[in-house]
């Protein structure tokens, strides 16, 4: 008897063992199924490997099931009748595997509902964070055609890099970034093999292209005309490889789309236009079109999508109305552009049918209630996107620079949105924060009142507010903002605190860099210190009389040169060699041998406006490469290291009480998502 | 059957590869080879003494040197003839861009009293070609009225010794201090705008010097909108060629490129609704020679009618 129960327990376990193994076995399958469909696109590929999944799994009828969906709509995604024979078999066969029941009927119904839940969306990535610098997302790529690589950019390098999604590895493709030269914006040629990019330094960008295959080659510079066309950014390749279409900004502001030829470099401007930006340009799979979008005259949050002819011949209007509407890309068989639009009231994805580069019929929606950041469609026909979660917020604090030590723990500001409020700035009297709540228009300007909380928002006349705290007059009646206005011409711009009222006060050499921003006010209040980049590195402090508009240049500089509030001093940060120093002069005295600060980490100021002064004139703030915050007497002590509690700014304004502190904080998560499987209801095929 | 060949234009240096042509009246060779002998025939006014060359001669970039020029029987009209370049991107027509499309501007001549002085109708009858062929001919062979590769054009595509140092001077006032580039830019140097920068203010005897008290010699756009924004505003011209366009404005006013700078730099005419982009620049005398200097490379080659 026991040794009967013995045997039995023996073969239970040996079955259970097996029936483990198999399970396992299936698994593993199904896994690999999953990668060769989605990062691979080899859908036929990944019908036979589902298959196995089936042979597999034994018992396991749960990852049968499972397996026959996603086989289904592999032979949906082909066009094939099998997808309608295996749905059958799953509510025939399989209706205890609730779920894959139920969509296989709803599949089989083919409602508009059912046609909205069979499009899948899954998160890819998530972008490290270390990679993340405070302009992300603007180093963000494209994805390759088979959906295996992501290019973009580590911030904390600067150079550029190439994601694997199947092996979660980064590999980096350039060498040459350093100091105020890196990549930005990149995208993949239509073969894989190649990476167009756009690489800044410090005349200006040129475009790049690498062969990603060719470990530790040298990029071929393909188009570079800093001083008439600074700013030259890659949106797509041709399917053929010969053109890249880019976006140029002139010295004058006004924007080209162009193709730059990978043979020779050689540039077809295709057409001009003003101070407008395309957000998205696509080449047809054909290679015989573009469709890209501008905002419409007059009206920059209306953007609106032509076709124009690869060789110039001939432009249609695509979609004009007065939604937002923005290029995602074509359908991998030409017949469709897909777009973004808020038509109908929300976000959503529309397709246009399209035929010999003109529009066929009415666009339709796809997906509502989503709004995406293309990052480009495979040949399977997954659109990828991006998504930020940002974490930048404003809080408030109180610390004592004396002691380095914390008074009050920071506090979150409650303004009306959470997560996008960046470049806070105290009122003269302590009273309002001023500050850019990026969920807003990209030119709103924030001022909450301490006392009440209550918020108000002003819409200067500008394209859009630079990142960057907004100074206020001494007075309170005004702030200095930069930023381009709606020419395009960027330049330092006085906002009324009261009404929003814009009027230029200094325009930037050239317009179309942002290369002017403010500094200080002196201590009378009738002369704005100003900076401007001049060459290279190097920019120039110059006192602007408010009054006369007169420029006076002060010093050349290579790091912010900012006045202490009492007007006895000045500060500016120097790296050597032997270290990072902290230059006081007196103000109109001779130069002092500068004073050497022994800190633990490189330092450095906030952004454009340098290093901050206490408002007594008694410390100069400034941030460390460890993101700490260190307060340095400018009479020579030791700096004290700021207790911030857990925040670690990326900019921090110190309130005229000289204890509390408005900090910046500049967490960001982004995250590649994928969107599948939506083509079938583009095309209607079954 | 005649199969006309559809041509595409040899664009120059410096100007889109993109010029919109109406679909219903495509460039081919024979409509621009007809609408440039309509060009010069004098036929297609009532006396037969004015011929669109009359006003725009094509030796003097389509400009002629007259503030404004005579019509038939030495008629005048209020406006100074523009020159007819690289107008197949323009977006209007005419100095108060009352018309919007070449097809109807190139009809509007004719017909006008103070011009050619004839119905459309009968110039159709005596030069044997139906209004609507006539409209697209002559709007074909403007269409192909091109001017590119100035000096400008060469400096900016990467050619550093097409702009002398004093004209490259002039191009960075042109784009600063100047602010030439609030309305004249792109490859026409013209954002196809209407502006009021004051030039056809008339300030009353009695003014201040405000600028508040006068009258509009010309009421421009006004005239077509009757919106009160519109009074005084004139279409932002081409300065390409500018060098060969003089007299310059909308009534040809300003003999010299150094008056008009001069009007620039002085900050137009104020008067209560003057463009807000017009200030006084207080530009220098060698300043004022640069911008003069640059302006005088923006003259490049033309070409019409056949590659």
């Amino acid at each position: 008897m026991k040794r009967t129960i013995i045997s039995g327990l023996l073969v239970v376990l040996a079955l259970a063992s097996i029936v483990a193994a198999d399970d396992k076995k299936a698994t593993v399958l199904f896994q690999a199924a999953q990668a060769r469909e989605t990062i691979q696109g080899d859908l036929k590929g990944a019908i036979a490997l589902y298959q196995d999944v089936v042979k597999e799994a034994g018992g396991n009828r749960a990852i049968a099931a499972r397996a026959l969906v996603r086989m289904a709509e592999c032979y949906q995604k082909l066009g094939d009748a099998q997808a309608r024979k295996i749905f059958e078999q799953l509510v025939r066969d399989y209706a205890d595997q609730k779920d894959a029941a139920t969509l296989a009927r709803e599949r089989l119904a083919n409602t508009p509902a059912a046609a909205d839940q069979r499009i899948v969306t899954r998160q890819l990535w998530s972008v490290p964070s270390e990679a993340l610098g405070e302009r992300t997302p603007d180093g963000l790529g494209t994805v390759s055609p088979d959906g295996r690589y992501f290019s973009f950019v580590d911030w904390s390098s600067g150079e550029l890099f190439l994601h694997n999604f199947t092996t979660g590895e980064n590999r980096r493709l350039t060498n040459d970034a350093r100091k105020a030269q890196y990549a930005e914006e990149s995208v993949i040629s239509r073969d894989g093999a190649h990476v167009a990019y756009a690489w800044f330094n410090t005349d200006g960008y040129e475009l790049r292209t690498l062969d990603v295959n060719a470990k530790g080659a040298a990029p071929r510079v393909l188009f570079a005309n800093h001083r008439e066309d600074p700013l030259v950014f890659p949106y797509d390749w041709s399917p053929d490889g010969k053109w890249i279409v880019v976006q140029i900004r002139r010295a004058d502001g006004t924007g080209q789309l162009a193709l730059v030829s990978t043979v020779d470099g050689a540039l077809r401007v295709l057409e001009s236009s003003d101070w407008r930006r395309a957000s998205g340009i696509a080449f047809s799979p054909d290679g015989k079109f573009l469709a890209y979008d501008i905002a419409a005259d007059s009206v920059p949050e209306q953007h609106d999508i032509y076709i124009i002819a690869a060789d110039a011949h001939q432009k249609i209007a695509a979609v004009v109305d007065p939604a937002n509407d923005m290029v995602i890309g074509w359908a991998p068989d030409g017949g469709h552009l897909l777009f973004s639009s808020d038509r109908s009231g929300t976000h959503g994805i529309w397709a246009l049918a399209v035929a010999d580069g003109k529009r066929q019929g009415e666009p339709r929606l796809i997906k509502a209630d989503v709004r995406v950041k293309p990052r480009g469609i495979t040949r399977s026909g997954a659109l990828y996107f991006s998504t930020a979660l940002s974490h930048r917020d404003i809080y408030v604090a109180s610390v004592d620079f004396e002691t380095g030590k914390l008074l009050a723990a920071p506090a979150r500001i409650a303004g009306q949105t959470v997560g996008f409020n960046v470049a806070a700035q105290w009122s003269p009297d302590g009273e309002s924060l001023a500050y850019l709540p990026r969920s807003k228009d990209a030119s709103t300007v924030a001022i909450q009142s301490i006392a009440t909380g209550r918020v108000r928002e002003l819409r200067p006349n500008l394209a859009y507010v630079f990142d960057e705290p907004p100074l206020w007059s001494p007075d309170g009646s005004f702030l200095v903002v930069v930023g381009p206005d709606q020419k395009g011409r960027w330049g330092i711009h006085r906002v009324e605190a009261r009404t929003g009222d814009t009027t230029l006060l200094a325009m930037s050499d050239p317009p179309a860099k942002n290369a002017v921003h403010p500094i200080a006010w002196s201590s009378n209040g009738q002369t704005l210190y100003i900076r401007r980049a001049v060459t290279g590195s190097a920019s120039e402090t110059v006192a602007f009389d408010m009054r006369t508009r007169h420029e006076e240049p002060i010093r050349r500089v290579t790091a912010g040169f900012v006045p202490s509030p009492d007007g006895g001093a000045w500060a500016t940060l120097e790296k050597s060699s032997s270290g990072t120093s902290l230059r006081i002069e007196p103000a109109g005295g001779p130069v002092r041998t500068p004073l050497q600060v022994n800190a633990p980490e490189d330092l450095s100021g906030f952004g454009g406006q340098g290093p901050r002064w206490s408002p007594d004139s008694r410390f100069v703030v400034v941030r460390g490469s460890q993101e700490d915050v260190w307060a340095i007497p400018a009479d020579g002590g030791s700096p004290r290291k700021l207790d911030l509690g857990h925040l670690k700014p990326a900019n921090l304004q110190i309130h005229p009480d000289g204890h509390r502190v408005a900090i910046e904080t500049a967490e960001q998560k982004v995250e590649i998502w994928m969107l599948e499987n939506f083509f079938p209801t583009v095309t209607g095929k079954k | 059957m005649i199969f006309a060949l559809i041509v595409a234009l040899v664009i120059p240096l410096g100007l889109d590869l993109y010029m919109p042509v109406p679909d219903d009246n495509p460039l081919t060779s024979e409509k621009i080879e007809l609408g440039r002998r309509l060009f010069d025939d004098r036929r297609l006014s009532r006396d037969g003494s004015i011929a669109c060359t009359s006003c725009h001669d094509p030796a003097r970039a389509f400009s002629k040197p007259d503030a404004l020029s005579p019509g038939v029987s030495g008629r005048r009209g209020s406006r100074n003839a523009p020159a007819l370049i690289n107008r197949g991107w323009g977006r209007s027509f005419f100095w108060d861009g009352r018309v919007a499309t070449l097809e109807e501007q190139v009809l509007k001549p004719i017909q006008d009293p103070n011009e050619m002085d004839l119905p459309i109708a009968e110039a159709a009858d005596r030069v044997g070609v139906s209004p609507q062929d006539i409209s697209r001919a002559l709007a074909s062979y403007v269409r192909s009225i091109l001017s590119g590769d100035s000096p400008f054009d060469r400096f900016v595509n990467g050619d550093r010794g097409a702009l002398s140092p004093e004209q490259q001077a002039g191009l960075q006032m042109f784009r600063g201090k100047g602010n030439c580039t609030a309305c004249h830019v792109g490859p026409n140097f013209s954002d196809e705008k209407l502006h009021n920068t004051g030039v056809a203010w008339r300030p009353s005897a009695t003014s201040t010097g405000s600028g508040q008290v006068g009258t509009f010699a010309d009421l421009g756009r006004f005239l077509v909108t009757a919106k009160d924004e519109d009074r005084g505003a004139f279409k932002t011209p081409t300065l390409r060629e500018i060098a060969w366009t003089a007299p310059y404005m909308h009534d040809g006013s300003l003999a010299t490129l150094d008056a008009v700078v001069d009007f620039y730099s002085d900050g137009g005419r104020q008067n209560p609704g003057i463009d807000p982009e017009i200030r006084s620049l207080h530009l220098a005398v060698e300043e004022k020679q640069a911008l003069v200097a640059f302006l005088n490379s923006l003259s490049g080659s033309i070409r019409e009618g056949q590659p």
